[in-house]
């Protein structure tokens, strides 16, 4: 397998969570704010990088009838070792993500990635995987918590992970720019309009089900468009 | 000889689903129709204006969901139209849209009705494989999602605290009508309530002709109020609320829920098949409507009690499979035995556990509403 | 005798030693930073209420009957001993702060948290209800005063609160 072909596979055709659906816990729990989502991101991709990168060192010494403990024991070490991290120095993100950090431990992700790829591959093209499926899953749950932060709450706000009070991106900074222009005496009258007209229930956990329903719904029309496609490419050659 | 059996079903009625389902909406006519009457009288024309339009609204935005389906499923031309009057969305329109109330903006209703017909039926497989019902859906997303903007002209935001509003605003567990009323005012409405919810004594005359004709099922709806009724009963003895009679017919009478009686919980896709699973999915729901009125923070629990029995409808289906047809004396034991159990608990809940302190039950605010002095 | 009863078990006990160790190295960086982080958000609050003030723990071990009315932590900010307590209220986590000056009267009265319905919070957070005991003296006998009809979990909280407050002032002056 080249490096390519590694990359977009983890990325899109088996991106983790639209196309094997794993890792689906922490996608339904805490995608209801984008900040959450890349925190989340961060870690998975940090922990997925290095257990990958350890277990394809060592995968010609552990045999294989010990190989699962040795995986978790490594996977744990991790996932602790950026819980320590993310307690110090991006306390926020680590009480919102709450129990669901030292819960990617039991990611289904990690363990696939581990068996199916890392135990089998040299340590360059292990990394390179673990980075695209990493990136494939981050980008997935961004994309759900972008949906439902900007309809649920009616904007999005994303801060520094490491210091909560820097603002990096608001989209109520931009409706106020923008309504600054048009009306300057009452330049805040657009995000008012979207904060209440939002649909609160798609913040709630219900809206974590529909969100991800309806995104897994159009990634499937996609994907079996290409491959239509593809394959009447194929026949007419 | 040969003999040669065509497929079942040998016995055939006269009904069609068409049939039916026409009748049911000539019935949500009338009291779309009287609704607007009332609330030109009640309050001013505009809003029966705005009641006619919240309607228009549910109907135009189903049929465009409707035809949205048809042309997504590979359907050109004439077969369009077909399916649009197949999927009977203008029941589960109507039906929604009665279930709101007046001072619903429009663009709401367009979103509940959106996500009634396409989440609560089309997605499931249209018309006929629905496990949920579409109009419940509906006001339940709607009701969790802009529980704000249901308002009813005349009461301020301040007695609709809570979410007020859930398929009825008229509840007195948590919102004090404004000025008095009177007894024939619990049948002809004319206090705060959704659009289809209060002129209940022709939700009565409608009631009982579709029971008489065939249309609703008589099991359903007797049962589902008989167990309103009871623990209601027991509510009124456990509290001392005086005026037994009187307290019941509140319960029964107010809020949505001879709306739903009449014209959800009937549905005949969504409740089980067995007369007998039939009775025990009734009573449940009536235990988790009293449940939800009077031991949460939620003032009504119509629909989110037919939705909770709609997901157990697979389960009564196959407890009951059989059943009908034998052991009677135990049928008749359980389903006495379900009644009291489902209103002994919920006066037992209700007597330890105050969920809510102020809009709690047996909070002694509360009950100065609920003995009734504004009725009388 | 089988090898592998000596190797494998060899394996897996170095992988944990490895990890026991970069585990160790991992949380005597962090320690400290995780411990220093702690304290400034627990006085962070203090502050916002006096600020700019140097604020010490106060010393001294909490009687049983403080610590069942959800006392927690007494600090010094200047003069002020500020009170922090989170109690059951309405619901677990009802958290607020108590101040007495150096005077012997209540000078603060400040709600962190609360999960009880917000038409009660705000009851007990109104400016009316805290005027009732501000300041008044630590010793004062409010009786009923501070219970409010309707917010009676919320509200009998802080006025438990401010008995045991009063108490443990009178206790250490």
């Amino acid at each position: 397998m080249n490096k390519r072909e590694i990359v977009k596979n983890g990325l899109f055709k088996t991106n983790p969570l639209f196309i094997l659906l794993l890792g689906m816990c922490p996608a339904l729990a805490i995608t209801n704010k984008v900040d959450n989502a890349i925190g989340m991101g961060i870690a998975v991709i940090f922990v997925l990088v290095l257990s990958n990168v350890v277990i394809s060192l060592i995968r010609k010494i552990v045999p294989s009838e010990i190989r699962i403990p040795v995986f978790i024991v490594i996977i744990a070490t991790f996932v602790t070792c950026i819980s320590l991290l993310m307690q110090a120095y991006a306390y926020n993100i680590f009480v919102s993500l709450g129990i669901f950090l030292p819960l990617i431990t039991v990611n289904c992700i990690i363990y696939g990635r581990a068996e199916a790829f890392a135990s089998k591959n040299n340590v360059l093209d292990s990394a390179i995987d673990a980075l695209a499926s990493g990136g494939g899953f981050a980008m997935a749950i961004i994309m759900v918590s972008v949906v439902r932060e900007l309809l649920g709450t009616g904007h999005i706000i994303i801060t520094n992970l490491f210091n909560s009070d820097m603002v990096l991106f608001s989209t109520i900074n931009m409706w106020n720019w923008l309504g600054n222009l048009i009306n300057p005496s009452n330049h805040t009258f657009i995000s008012d309009f979207f904060s209440k007209h939002s649909i609160s229930i798609l913040v709630e956990p219900v809206g974590a089900f529909l969100v991800l329903g309806f995104l897994i719904a159009i990634v499937n029309v996609i994907v079996n468009k290409t491959k239509l496609r593809k394959e009447s490419a194929g026949v007419s050659k | 000889m040969k003999f040669n059996l065509s497929k079942g079903p040998y016995l055939r009625s006269r009904q069609s689903t068409t049939k039916k389902m026409l009748a049911l909406s000539a019935s949500l006519l009338i009291v779309w129709i009287a609704s607007i009457v009332s609330h030109s009288l009640v309050y001013e024309f505009y809003y029966g204006m705005m009641a006619f339009l919240i309607g228009l609204t549910s109907l135009v935005t189903t049929f465009l969901v409707d035809i949205l389906m048809a042309f997504s499923k590979g359907k050109r031309g004439k077969e369009i139209f077909k399916f649009t009057l197949k999927s009977y969305s203008y029941v589960t329109a109507l039906i929604f849209a009665l279930c709101l109330p007046v001072g619903t903006p429009l663009y709401v209703v367009a979103i509940g009705a959106i996500v009634g017909t396409l989440i609560g039926k089309h997605l499931f497989g249209g018309f006929g494989f629905n496990i949920f019902n579409p109009a419940a859906i509906g006001r339940v997303f709607v009701g969790l999602s802009f529980a704000t903007k249901l308002t009813v002209p005349n009461v301020s935001m301040y007695d609709l605290s809570a979410g007020a509003t859930v398929t009825g605003a008229a509840n007195w567990t948590n919102i004090k009508l404004p000025g008095s009323y009177m007894f024939k005012d619990l049948f002809l409405g004319g206090y705060p309530s959704a659009l289809g919810e209060s002129f209940t004594i022709l939700l009565l005359i409608i009631g009982l002709f579709l029971i008489i004709t065939g249309i609703a099922n008589w099991r359903l709806m007797v049962t589902y109020l008989l167990t309103i009724s009871l623990t209601a009963l027991g509510l009124s003895f456990a509290f001392n609320t005086g005026n037994e009679i009187f307290y019941v017919l509140k319960h029964v009478l107010t809020g949505g829920i001879l709306f739903g009686t009449v014209f959800m919980i009937t549905d005949p896709v969504t409740a089980p098949k067995d007369p007998y699973g039939k009775i025990l999915y009734a009573i449940g729901a009536g235990f988790l409507t009293m449940l939800i009125r009077v031991n949460s923070s939620y003032p009504e629990g119509m629909a989110f009690s037919l939705l909770i029995m709609n997901i157990l409808v697979p389960t009564i289906d196959s407890l009951v499979r059989g059943v009908t047809s034998r052991k009677t004396w135990l049928k008749y034991s359980l389903i006495t035995s379900f009644l009291v159990i489902s209103c002994l608990l919920n006066v037992v809940i209700a007597k330890n556990i105050t969920f809510n302190e102020g809009t709690a039950y047996v909070n002694s605010e509360a009950n100065i509403v609920l003995r009734g002095d504004t009725y009388e | 005798m089988n090898k592998r009863v000596i190797t494998y078990p060899l394996i897996l006990g170095s992988v944990v030693l490895l990890s026991t160790f970069l585990l160790a190295f991992v949380y005597n960086i962090t320690k400290p930073i995780i411990e220093e982080n702690a304290i400034i958000r627990e006085n962070q609050v203090v502050l916002d209420l006096f600020p700019g003030a140097e604020i010490k723990v106060v010393e001294g071990e909490l009687t049983k009957d403080e610590k069942d009315a959800g006392l927690t932590s007494v600090v010094k900010a200047d003069d002020n001993y500020v009170y922090t307590f989170n109690t059951k209220g309405f619901k677990e986590g009802f958290v607020f702060l108590i101040a007495i000056d150096g005077e012997g009267n209540f000078n603060a009265f400040h709600i962190v948290s609360s999960m009880d319905t917000p038409g009660h919070v705000d009851n007990v957070r109104s400016k009316n209800y805290s005027d009732i005991f501000i300041d008044k003296s630590y010793d004062t006998e409010f009786g009923d005063n501070l219970i409010i009809t309707g917010s009676t979990y919320t509200s009998g909280a802080v006025a438990d609160a401010v008995k045991i407050a009063g108490q443990h002032y009178g206790r250490i002056k």
